[in-house]
C-alpha cells in the first residue's frame, strides 16, 4: 500500500553528492508536496469561508430577532417580520414527498439492476440513470411549468373532489388545488433525487455476500424471498444513507422547486399537499436578487439554516454509508 | 467476515421453509408475490425512464425549430423591442379593431440566445480551470502524500459533505464575500466563483477514485527506479490515470453548465453579445435565461425558453457522452 520511503541517511548522501541530489531532487519533492497539501487544505478553507461569510452576513438578522426568527411562521418583510418556520415546513413537506416517492421506486431499480435484469439492460439502466442525473434543474421547472401545469391541475382538481368526504384524505388532498402545489413540487423532488439514491443503493446491494444469496435460493427461496431475506436486511445501513444523501439533495434544490411550488409570499404551516406553498431555497432565490437591509440578512439567514440542516444531514449519511464501505473491505 | 454473521443468522430466520415443501413445488401465493415483486421492479424502473423520455421529447420538439445559427449568436431581445413583436399587434387588434399589422409596422424581433450561449462557455470554462487543478492537487495530496493521516481523512470527509452542500449556497456564499464583503461587483467572475466552489469537492473524490484505480506496482517500480514521489505522480500516475481524470471533470463541468442557483445572485444581466464576452463585467447564461423568461413572462419568453432548454441540454450531453466515452475506454483497458 505504502509507497517506499527512502531512509533518512539516503538523503543525507544525496545531498552531498550534487549530482545525485539533481536527479533525485527532495527540494522539488517538498515544493509539490507543499503545493498538494495547499490543494487539500483550500477545501478546507472554502468550507470555513463559507460558513464564516454567510453567517457574518446574516448576523443581523439572527441577533436582532433571535428565536422569533427560528420559531415563528410570521413573515412580512413590510412590517419587519422575520419568521422563517413557514418555509422550513414548507421544505420538509416536499423533501418528504420527494422521499416517500423516490425511495421505493429506487429500491425498485436497485434491485432490478443488480438481480433481475440481463447484463445488456443493466447497462442501458446505468445510462438512464446518468442521464436523468443530468438534466439540469431548471428544465424540469421548465417542463413542469409550460407543460404539466394545466393537466396536473385537471388531476388535482379531480383528486380533490373524489376525496372530499373522506375524513384526513380531504385536508391532505384539498379542494383548491392549482397545478403549481407543494406535491407538484415534491414530484419533480423524487424524480430529481431517483438517480442518486439509485445509484448508491445499487453500489450496497453488490456488497451482499454472493454466498448469502446463492444460500437462500439452495434452500428454496424464490427471488423476492431472497431479496426480502437477505439483500434488503444486509443493505439496512447502506440504504437509509442513500436516502439521507437525497434528503440533503432535496432539501436544497432550488430552480425547479421555485418555479413549482407556488410563491407564497408568507406560507403557513399545512398539510394540504395541493395548495401553493413556499420552500426555503425558493424563497432565497426569488427574493434575494433584490433585497436590501434586513430582509437581506433575513434571506442570508434562511441560507445558512439550509447549509447547517443539509451539512448535518450530509455528516449523517456519510457516516452511514462509510459503515457500509467498511464492512465491504472487511469481508473482501 | 464477523460482519456477515449477523446477516446469515437473519437468512437462517426469514428463510423457514416448511418441511413438506419440495423444491420443485413453489405454492401459489409464493410464485405470485414473487412475480407481483419482480413486476414492481420493471414497473419502478419504467416509472423512471418516462420523466425523463417526457422531458428531453418536449424540449427537443418545442426547441428544434427555434434553434438555429442566428438564435446562438444574435442579442438578446429586450423587453421594450420585444414588446413590439407581430404577436403583440394581433393582440392589440382584439381592443382596436384598426390597429394595422404588417410585416413591416413590426419590427421583425428575432429570438436569440446569444450572450447566454458565450456567458455559459465562459463562466464554465473558468470555475473548470479554477477548479480542476486544484482539485486534482487535493486529490493527490489525499492519495499519494496524506494518505490514512488525520489531516488527510479529515479533509477527505469534508469535500465528501461539501458535495452535498446545496448549490444555491454556494452563490449565496459568493454573494456575500464577493459583492457585499469585498464590493467587487457582480460579473462574470464572481459566476464562474460560485461554479469552481461547487465543482471543486466534486472533482476532488472523483480524482482520489481514479488514483486509486492506478496499479500500486506501477508507483513501487518507478520508487524502484530511484523517483521520488512528485517525479513518480507526474511522470507515472498521472499519465496512467488521466482518462478517469478528464471524465470526472467532465462530469463535474457538465454539472456546472446546468446550474442556474450559483449564478443567480453572481452574474447580473446582460442583453448583448459585446456586453457578455468580459470576464469582469456582467453577463448572463442559458440556465439564468430560462429561469428569467419563465418568471417575467412575455410573448416570446416560451419559444426562446424552449430554445435556450435545447441549447443547454445539448452542452450538458455532450460534455456528458465525451466523459463516458473516456471513462470506458479507461476501464477497457
Amino acid at each position: 500500500m505504502t509507497t517506499i520511503d527512502l531512509p533518512p541517511n539516503l538523503d543525507d548522501t544525496a545531498s552531498v553528492s550534487e549530482g545525485l541530489a539533481s536527479t533525485t531532487g527532495a527540494g522539488p519533492d517538498r515544493a509539490f508536496r507543499g503545493l498538494a497539501v495547499a490543494a487539500g487544505v483550500t477545501v478546507l478553507v472554502v468550507l470555513a469561508l463559507i460558513t464564516y461569510s454567510t453567517t457574518k452576513s446574516a448576523w443581523p438578522a439572527f441577533s436582532k430577532y433571535g428565536s422569533s426568527y427560528f420559531f415563528s411562521t410570521d413573515w412580512r418583510p413590510n412590517s419587519k417580520q422575520f419568521g422563517i418556520l413557514g418555509f422550513v415546513w414548507g421544505t420538509a413537506v416536499i423533501s418528504f414527498i420527494g422521499i416517500l416517492l423516490a425511495v421505493p421506486t429506487s429500491i425498485g431499480i436497485a434491485l432490478f439492476a443488480t438481480e433481475v435484469a440481463p447484463q445488456r439492460l443493466r447497462r442501458s439502466i446505468t445510462t438512464v440513470m446518468d442521464l436523468l442525473a443530468s438534466v439540469p434543474s431548471v428544465v424540469f421547472g421548465l417542463v413542469g411549468f409550460y407543460v404539466l401545469r394545466n393537466p396536473l391541475q385537471d388531476l388535482y382538481r379531480w383528486l380533490g373532489d373524489a376525496v372530499a368526504s373522506i375524513p384526513l384524505l380531504n385536508r391532505i388532498f384539498g379542494q383548491d388545488g392549482s397545478g403549481i402545489s407543494l406535491l407538484t413540487a415534491g414530484i419533480v423532488l423524487a424524480i430529481m433525487i431517483t438517480p442518486i439514491i439509485t445509484t448508491v443503493t445499487r453500489e450496497v446491494f453488490e456488497t451482499v455476500p454472493r454466498n448469502d444469496k446463492e444460500g437462500a435460493l439452495a434452500l428454496g427461496a424464490t427471488r423476492w424471498e431472497m431479496v426480502s431475506g437477505v439483500i434488503l436486511p444486509h443493505s439496512l445501513g447502506g440504504i437509509t444513507g442513500a436516502v439521507m444523501l437525497g434528503l440533503g439533495r432535496a432539501m436544497g434544490e432550488t430552480i425547479a422547486v421555485t418555479l413549482l411550488i407556488g410563491a407564497v409570499a408568507n406560507p403557513e404551516i399545512t398539510i394540504d399537499v395541493l395548495s401553493p406553498g413556499e420552500a426555503m431555497p425558493a424563497a432565497i432565490a426569488r427574493k434575494l436578487p433584490e433585497a436590501a437591509g434586513d430582509f437581506r440578512a433575513a434571506l442570508i439567514g434562511l441560507g445558512v439554516t439550509l447549509f447547517v440542516i443539509t451539512m448535518v444531514v450530509n455528516v449523517a449519511s456519510r457516516r452511514l454509508v462509510d459503515v457500509v464501505d467498511r464492512r465491504l473491505k472487511g469481508a473482501a | 467476515m464477523t460482519a456477515t454473521t449477523a446477516a446469515d443468522r437473519s437468512v437462517a430466520e426469514r428463510l423457514t421453509v416448511p418441511s413438506d415443501v419440495r423444491v420443485s413445488t413453489i405454492k401459489g401465493g409464493r410464485f405470485v408475490r414473487d412475480r407481483i415483486a419482480t413486476i414492481a421492479m420493471i414497473a419502478a424502473f419504467v416509472a423512471a425512464a418516462i420523466p425523463l423520455v417526457f422531458v428531453i421529447g418536449n424540449v427537443v420538439a418545442r426547441g428544434a425549430s427555434v434553434v438555429t445559427p442566428s438564435f446562438l449568436t444574435s442579442d438578446i431581445p429586450t423587453t421594450a423591442s420585444a414588446s413590439e413583436l407581430k404577436g403583440d399587434c394581433e393582440l392589440r387588434q382584439r381592443y382596436d379593431p384598426t390597429a394595422v399589422c404588417e410585416e413591416a409596422a413590426a419590427p421583425a424581433v428575432k429570438p436569440g440566445m446569444g450572450p447566454a450561449v458565450i456567458g455559459t462557455l465562459i463562466t464554465t470554462a473558468v470555475a473548470a480551470l479554477l477548479a480542476i487543478p486544484l482539485g486534482i492537487l487535493a486529490a493527490i495530496y489525499l492519495h499519494e502524500y496524506g494518505k490514512r493521516t488525520r489531516l488527510a481523512r479529515f479533509i477527505r470527509f469534508m469535500s465528501d459533505v461539501m458535495t452535498g452542500v446545496p448549490s444555491i449556497v454556494m452563490g449565496i456564499f459568493i454573494y456575500t464575500l464577493w459583492v457585499l464583503q469585498l464590493g467587487a461587483g457582480r460579473s462574470a467572475l464572481a459566476a464562474s466563483l460560485a461554479l469552481a466552489c461547487l465543482m471543486l469537492p466534486i472533482v476532488v473524490r472523483s480524482s482520489e477514485e481514479m488514483l486509486r484505480l492506478v496499479p500500486n506496482t506501477l508507483r513501487e517500480a518507478s520508487a524502484g527506479l530511484g523517483a521520488r514521489t512528485w517525479k513518480t505522480t507526474l511522470r507515472v500516475v498521472l499519465p496512467a490515470a488521466l482518462p478517469g481524470l478528464v471524465s470526472g471533470s467532465m462530469l463535474a463541468v457538465a454539472r456546472a453548465a446546468g446550474e442556474t442557483a450559483p449564478v443567480l445572485f453572481t452574474i447580473g444581466a446582460a442583453t448583448t453579445v459585446a456586453r457578455a464576452t468580459t470576464l469582469t463585467g456582467q453577463s448572463t447564461t442559458l440556465s439564468f435565461q430560462i429561469y428569467n423568461l419563465i418568471t417575467n413572462g412575455g410573448k416570446l419568453s416560451p419559444q426562446m425558453a424552449w430554445g435556450a432548454a435545447l441549447t443547454l441540454i445539448a452542452i450538458v450531453l455532450i460534455l456528458t457522452t465525451i466523459a463516458r466515452t473516456v471513462s470506458q475506454r479507461f476501464t477497457m483497458r
